[in-house]
């Protein structure tokens, strides 16, 4: 059994119906208090019984009696017998057991009770109109001392009616305890996601009890985190933003030195400026990931065709493979649109590619395919034939700075960003990135974002 | 020798280039804030200025604004890296072009050129008279009349109005608006061509005799239509 509410609430009402029975079960237990006041309330309605039977034997006579008494059987499994106050009955036979109580009963004037394993008898003295003495002899089922007596249709739905009432306010507490975990679970798996706004609404809060203590609790720590994501976020921004101007000062001395210097001083030079673009994508990769990092949907929704976008990459990638001696081939099956952001979604796919070409061995090609299907997600799939990731660092890599060990020591350039920037941007599009290693060895990443297509959106003539 | 006056709150950074342009041949002034930054744009007769849209206070895209109310001048903004609404939006107050910080000193050089060619008329050969349909330009005299309504564009609308009237009826990659009007290589993320063609439609207007007037042919570039050439 999975739900708390499920549990709380069977438990209640399983208590309530227990409780219901242990008191039945007491009753008919019979001690002594019980017996005392069933032996009164059983007495008024003997009374009443012999009056009204005293009454009908003088007005109406034998018949009318009867139809009396069996009217008393047939409704309440009353057996009755009305004597006259010799102890005589009117209409039908008693035992001596019961005469001798219906005597003692006259005797008394009260109402005489004799509780036997499974029945009573009971007798009570009644005067008719003309002012003789009767007595009513009864004998009354066990059962009728307590909630089951009467038809069973009754006693159903007396029953029926106390389990529901019962059930009902089982339920409203099970929902008034409950409820807040719900809303606090929404709140938390709302911010796992990513929305780090998410609150618990603040009307549970202001319970006294110890749950609406925990949703001030929570609302409060979800807030700190909110402010210490994006202190960190906005100092990674700051950060770029500051190394910028001395980065801008150094390339602009850089064309100074070129113009000053001769061939010497070249290579050197070339080296700088290499290096100072090194920082400066950096800087703006950085500065990306702080974006993608800090948003929930991306910067903005134009329709992109992955399969121009896709084309666009893998040439570029061809170029840039020649210089490395290694292949690009690349597949594009169909066009999907994707509603986003184009610069995003062409880093992301780029990161993937140019990692490849990175990693794969000389004269090998990289395999780059692009797979619509009709309104499920497009899939981008790149193949290397480099040396794969070991299976247990397969999910790190698209960590910010990540490395795979050897990879650092090794001068492959790139910088641990990429990947990174590529599951975010997926991320944001409501995608994933995943990783796996090929069958025949190499690296195989599959990118996978949905489309509109196959929505009712506007689609623009290609 | 052309005046440049460089905007800029970076004194350091505002000398090197100074150093580095002068070195070009170019006669540089200088200004930290945005205020001194209009005043001297405004009363002094420049080539060309170089803003920052980064100025504390007066910001540099306000001094943008101001500046075009009064005066045509050439003015290429420096942007931060990344932040493409700065840019985007610059170019749609009217800035001629943009450059990223930081950036490459020759990358500098070469849009500065690209806009100084641009403001000074184009090739001598190219002087005359250009019209087509109700537009008619004036390649001598800078100007440009639509029904004898006189139009004002910057220099680089000019410039890009020019090209693809000279093809008018024909589509001119973007590949050549980028290389002719702007002086580089079109990039997949550039979209200052986009905006140039949106603001020269505004001024000229969207639609000429029953069609566009301006069709952005997606993928390959831009086309001046004219009659028959492509209603739509």
């Amino acid at each position: 059994m999975r739900s708390l509410f499920l549990k709380i609430f069977l438990a209640f009402w399983l208590t309530a119906v227990l409780v219901e029975l242990a008191l039945v079960l007491a009753w008919s237990l019979a001690p002594e208090q019980v017996v005392q006041r069933w032996r009164s309330l059983t007495g008024d309605a003997l009374a009443i019984y012999a009056t009204d039977a005293a009454q009908i034997a003088e007005t109406g006579g034998p018949r009318p009696l009867s139809a009396y008494l069996d009217r008393l059987n047939s409704s309440y499994r009353i057996h009755a017998v009305l004597l006259d106050s010799g102890g005589k009955p009117i209409v039908g036979n008693v035992s001596i057991e019961e005469r001798k109580l219906a005597l003692s009963a006259e005797a008394s004037g009260s109402p005489e009770l004799l509780i036997k394993s499974r029945q009573a008898v009971g007798a009570q003295r009644a005067t008719g109109p003309s002012g003789k003495q009767y007595i009513l002899v009864a004998e009354l089922p066990r059962r009728s001392i307590g909630p089951f007596s009467g038809p069973f249709s009754r006693q159903a739905r007396n029953w029926a009616i106390a389990i529901l009432i019962s059930g009902l306010i089982c339920y409203l507490l099970t929902r008034y305890l409950t409820g807040p975990v719900l809303m606090l679970r929404s709140a938390a798996r709302n911010i796992a996601a990513g929305d780090l706004g998410a609150r618990a609404p603040a009307n549970l809060g202001r319970r006294h009890d110890e749950l609406g203590e925990l949703v001030r609790d929570f609302n409060e720590m979800a807030t700190r985190i909110e402010e210490l994501v994006r202190s960190q976020q906005q100092l990674i921004r700051d950060i770029s933003h500051e190394l910028r101007s001395p980065l801008a000062r150094l390339t602009m001395a850089l064309g100074l030195a070129r113009d000053r210097q001769g061939d010497e001083a070249a290579a050197a030079l070339d080296r700088i400026e290499r290096e100072a673009e090194r920082l400066n994508e950096m800087i703006g990769r950085l500065l990306v990931l702080a974006r993608i990092q800090a948003a929930t949907t991306p910067p903005e929704k134009t329709p992109v065709s992955l399969a121009s976008l896709v084309g666009d990459v893998a040439e570029d990638a061809e170029f840039e493979a020649k210089g490395r001696g290694c292949n690009v081939a690349y597949q594009v099956n169909g066009d999907c649109t994707i509603l986003g952001s184009h610069d995003l979604l062409r880093s992301a796919v780029e990161n993937v590619v140019r990692n490849a070409l990175r990693y794969t061995a000389p004269n090998s090609t990289v395999e780059i395919s692009m797979n619509c299907s009709n309104g499920g997600p497009a899939e981008i799939r790149v193949r290397d034939h480099g040396p794969g990731i070991p299976e247990t660092e397969l999910s790190k890599i698209f960590r910010p700075f990540y490395r795979v060990a050897s990879a650092r020591d090794r001068q492959s350039g790139g910088t641990g960003i990429g990947l990174a920037i590529t599951e975010g941007a997926m991320r944001l599009h409501g995608g994933s990135a995943r990783a796996r290693n090929a069958n025949d060895g190499g690296l195989e990443v599959t990118l996978s974002v949905p489309t509109v297509d196959g929505n009712a959106a506007a689609r623009t003539p290609a | 020798m052309e005046r440049i006056l460089i905007v800029d709150d970076d004194v350091d950074l505002c000398e090197l280039v100074q150093q580095y342009l002068t070195g070009e041949g170019y006669q540089v002034e200088i200004a930290h804030d945005g205020s001194s930054g209009l005043q001297r744009a405004m009363e002094g007769d420049f080539a060309l200025v170089v803003l920052d849209v980064m100025l504390p206070g007066m910001g540099g895209l306000d001094v943008l604004r101001t500046v075009r109310q009064k005066s045509r001048v050439p003015v290429l903004i420096l942007t931060a890296r990344g932040e493409d609404v700065d840019r985007i939006v610059g170019l749609e107050i009217g800035a001629d072009d943009y450059l990223a910080k930081p950036f490459n000193p020759r990358e500098l050089l070469a849009r500065i050129r690209a806009i100084l060619r641009r403001a000074e008329g184009g090739r001598p050969h190219e002087l005359g008279r250009l019209a087509v349909g109700d537009v008619e330009m004036d390649l001598g005299a800078h100007t440009v009349r639509r029904n004898s309504d006189l139009i004002e564009l910057t220099a680089v609308e000019f410039s890009l109005l020019e090209r693809l009237l000279r093809a008018a009826g024909n589509v001119v990659t973007r590949e050549t608006l980028a290389q002719e009007v702007l002086g580089r290589k079109f990039v997949a993320w550039d979209r200052s061509l986009d905006v140039h063609v949106s603001k020269i439609r505004k001024k000229l207007g969207e639609r000429v005799a029953g069609r566009e007037r301006i069709k952005t042919v997606r993928g390959v570039g831009y086309i001046y239509t004219t009659p028959g050439s492509g209603a739509e």
